[in-house]
């Protein structure tokens, strides 16, 4: 029989085989006594436990920060951005809508085909848009209820337009104040509704996109990491051996996780800040630019209505457009390609035709001649503003298109975390323990 | 001056529809990136551009150009959506499934500063608001065009080409959506935004005075010669063929039908797998400075897309300044607000569907 080994030597090379001296041992008992543990082994494996029980728990931390930030993520992605554009298409397409019927209007009963056809057109995409903020606003009841008050006044304000439509024929009067209400719900009711769905979805946008508490999924991954690399040092220094290959395998794959978890955080928040810098405030910007020409566009029409020149109420409108530090501008500089600067110099390009054709019609006013205004306001103002607005329009889809883009390429880049972090860390525990497990063998 | 045939065509609808498949396996979504390789290659209809223009072109953008004059909206040709061509340009209801389908590329604009002149009608369309995937080449109308000797009277409605004293005497246009939007219109249908059951009602009292021999025959740009040569007494008709027609026979008149008429217009895009998006669209904006669209609006003598024509044509002599006081190619406002563009119905199959049934109308 080989000599004993004393029990708190290390062996002293790879093949001593560590025999331990059950006699000598302290007899241990009670629920507490794996605390008390004497013998390198009994140290060894108290070690693992620890070390695995950490990892564990470092892990599931780091999961269930990673799932809230895939979950918050993806909600943005499909939810919450989905919802900023809805709305803004829906106060986009509400206020096409009411300008096409002024313009029906102004034309008499059915007399602008192209114009219903536009308003027709707006409420389809006011509706589908509605449908849109409806399948994607998810459980906020608040927001629900929104959306019935908005459906219901839709109802409203479609009926109302047709009635004005119907009464143009024998009582224009009746027909001004109809198509007048309308465009009070429109203002008043439909706007702040949906107003309200818009600055709830932002709330949200704001608190889902806003992440600085994963930092502690990170650190607790590196604090892992950290552990590991100590353990393995002391095991190293205690078993001399430079390499205990399942340790330092368990810390690489902690390395890559943090790697990972870092990287996908950082490609996450480059994505959101790219759409809120690249995207929304651009979206923001156009749509504060066509509401903004609707308001111009209305009082023109209703200029017409009431045979008065308001040249001086329309002056400021078209100031907060185009003066040097005006939308425009604005839109200029949160254009983020030459694609974009094209774009944004269009609707410089088609406002200013849009201009010339209103300053027409307000000099035809005054000088009294309705007829000529009318005519103009029906046709040359009537085409310019359709291109100024689908200029707009088209500048928005691209937006709202470059927007949901990077809400997805933020979902994307977060694809793997939840798995890589869950895989990860029973990979990592699993190799520890196996680590300690060699070196407590070697000992038995 | 050579005249333009720009629809001696229609081999069957069903060619179209195959095209259309086709190109829906080989395309991918519109793409950000922007080609330039090659030289540029462009297929139009035949006789649709003054060809001193293409020269023209060439040198200004310095590139070379392959210019094919072989389209027609059942072209089958070979690979479209591959990297063959760099512009096409079918008919604004071929272009809407082509970007409804992703056929094509969306329009590189930071090459195209000219985009700010496409008029306005043009942008309004359900299928690309604001013409983010297209810019149209020419618009024609489709109205009625007749010989008032041979009528007896003037012609004021698209009822007229159904009356029972023209029995036999009038021609049709074998194009579906002209027809059966020309007929919508006088159904107090709007064709902006058909639907299947008033574009169905419309074929039916199409079928019906087919059937009880009202049409003489089914024409495309021959209807001139038919009109000419006495073999009817109206015809569905082209404004720009007309337009030419009225200078051989001044007598022949073309009116817009109190009910409206129909705008069409063939447009320009960028398939998928063009190799030079980005001289696809220095073409294009070649094409929509006034001075150079004044110049073939003057050779093709079409409705031009492009804003400040007008004022263009005046300066190139009398002819030109006889042009730009045309009401055919420059409509007054009042006038404009009675041309329907197709809006297409909402089922393309069911559109589909109405296509083939026209088709089987007309003579093989």
């Amino acid at each position: 029989m080989p000599g004993k080994a004393k029990r708190s030597e290390a062996p002293t090379t790879g093949n001593t085989v560590s025999v331990v001296d059950k006699a000598n041992e302290p007899v241990q008992s009670g629920r507490f006594s794996w605390l008390r543990a004497g013998t390198t082994p009994d140290r060894l494996q108290l070690t693992a436990i620890a070390a695995v029980f950490i990892i564990v728990a470092v892990g599931v931390a780091s999961w269930v920060l990673t799932d809230r930030l895939v979950n918050d993520t993806t909600e943005v992605a499909t939810s919450t951005g989905e919802v900023l554009i809805a709305t803004q298409q829906i106060s986009a397409s509400f206020a096409e809508a009411d300008t096409a019927a002024a313009a029906v209007h102004l034309a008499g009963a059915d007399g602008n085909r192209e114009q219903r056809r536009l308003y027709e057109q707006a409420m389809d995409r006011a509706t589908s848009s509605l449908e849109d903020v409806a399948r994607v606003v998810g459980d906020d009841e608040i927001s629900h209820q929104a959306l019935q008050s908005i459906a219901g006044n839709t109802t409203d304000y479609a009926g109302l337009i047709d009635a004005a439509r119907l009464a143009s024929i024998q009582d224009l009067a009746a027909a001004n104040s109809q198509l007048s209400q309308a465009s009070a719900l429109n203002r008043n009711e439909i706007t702040s509704a949906v107003q309200q769905i818009a600055d709830r979805a932002r709330d949200r946008f704001d608190t889902q996109t806003q992440a600085p508490w994963y930092f502690v999924a990170i650190i607790a991954l590196a604090i892992g990491l950290a552990l590991l690399i100590v353990l393995h040092l002391r095991l190293s220094r205690q078993f001399r051996r430079v390499l205990n290959l399942p340790i330092a395998l368990a810390a690489v794959v902690l390395l890559v996780m943090v790697i990972m978890s870092a990287r996908g955080f950082a490609n996450q928040q480059a994505a959101f800040n790219d759409a809120e810098e690249q995207a929304f405030d651009a979206i923001q910007v156009s749509e504060q630019i066509q509401q903004i020409a609707y308001r111009h566009r209305a009082l023109g029409t209703s200029s017409i209505l009431n045979g008065q020149n308001i040249s001086a109420d329309l002056t400021p409108l078209e100031d907060v457009l185009a003066a040097s530090n005006g939308l425009f501008g604005q839109a200029l500089s949160e254009a983020s390609s030459t694609r974009e600067v094209a774009a944004a110099e269009e609707i410089v390009a088609r406002w200013d035709r849009y201009v010339i054709e209103s300053d027409k019609l307000q000099g035809a006013l005054r000088v009294d001649n309705a007829e000529l205004a009318e005519r103009i306001a029906q046709g040359s103002a009537n085409a310019a503003f359709n291109g100024f607005n689908t200029s707009v329009e088209a500048a928005l889809l691209d937006n709202r298109e470059q927007f949901l883009g990077q809400l997805q390429t933020a979902s994307d880049s977060l694809r793997w975390l939840r798995g890589l972090i869950l895989l990860g860390s029973l990979l990592a525990a699993l190799l520890t323990w196996w680590g300690f497990a060699e070196r407590i063998g070697e000992y038995r | 001056m050579n005249r333009l045939t720009r629809r001696s065509f229609l081999a069957g609808s069903a060619a179209s529809a195959a095209l259309v498949g086709l190109a829906g396996c080989g395309g991918t979504a519109a793409t950000e990136t922007v080609s330039q390789s090659g030289s540029l290659r462009v297929l139009n209809w035949p006789d649709y551009i003054d060809s001193a223009l293409v020269a023209q072109v060439e040198q200004q953008l310095a590139l070379g150009i392959s210019y094919e004059p072989l389209w027609d909206d059942n072209y089958v040709g070979q690979d479209l959506f591959g990297s063959q061509w760099d512009v096409v340009m079918p008919t604004n209801w071929l272009a809407a499934q082509y970007v409804q389908e992703g056929q094509v590329q969306r329009l590189p604009v930071e090459f195209i500063p000219n985009h700010k002149n496409i008029d306005p009608v043009f942008l309004t369309n359900n299928w690309d608001r604001g013409a983010r995937f297209h810019m149209p080449w020419q618009s024609g109308i489709t109205g009625i065009a007749y010989d008032p000797d041979k009528t007896g009277r003037e012609l004021t409605s698209v009822a007229d080409l159904f009356a029972p004293d023209l029995k036999g005497r009038v021609a049709m246009i074998g194009e579906m959506r002209e027809a059966v939007g020309l007929v919508m219109l006088a159904n107090g249908d709007d064709p902006g935004r058909p639907t299947i059951d008033q574009a169905e009602n419309a074929y039916e009292r199409i079928l019906e005075a087919d059937a009880a021999g009202q049409f003489h025959s089914w024409v495309f740009d021959d209807f001139a010669t038919s009109l000419a040569n006495g073999d009817v007494a109206a015809s569905m008709a082209w404004s720009g063929n007309t337009v030419t027609l009225q200078e051989q026979n001044p007598n022949i008149k073309f009116v817009i039908p109190e009910e409206g008429a129909i705008q069409w217009f063939d447009t320009m895009v960028i398939p998928n797998g063009a190799s030079n998006a980005k001289g696809a669209a220095e073409w294009m904006n070649a094409f929509y400075d006034p001075a150079l669209a004044a110049r073939n609006t003057e050779f093709v003598q079409y409705i031009s897309p492009v804003l400040g024509v007008q004022d263009e044509l005046r300066q190139l002599g009398a002819a030109g300044r006889s042009l730009a006081d045309n009401p055919l190619l420059f409509p007054d406002d009042e006038t404009r607000r009675r041309f329907f563009i197709w809006g297409g119905l909402d089922s393309s199959a069911a559109e589909q569907d109405l296509d083939d049934r026209f088709a089987s109308l007309l003579p093989e």
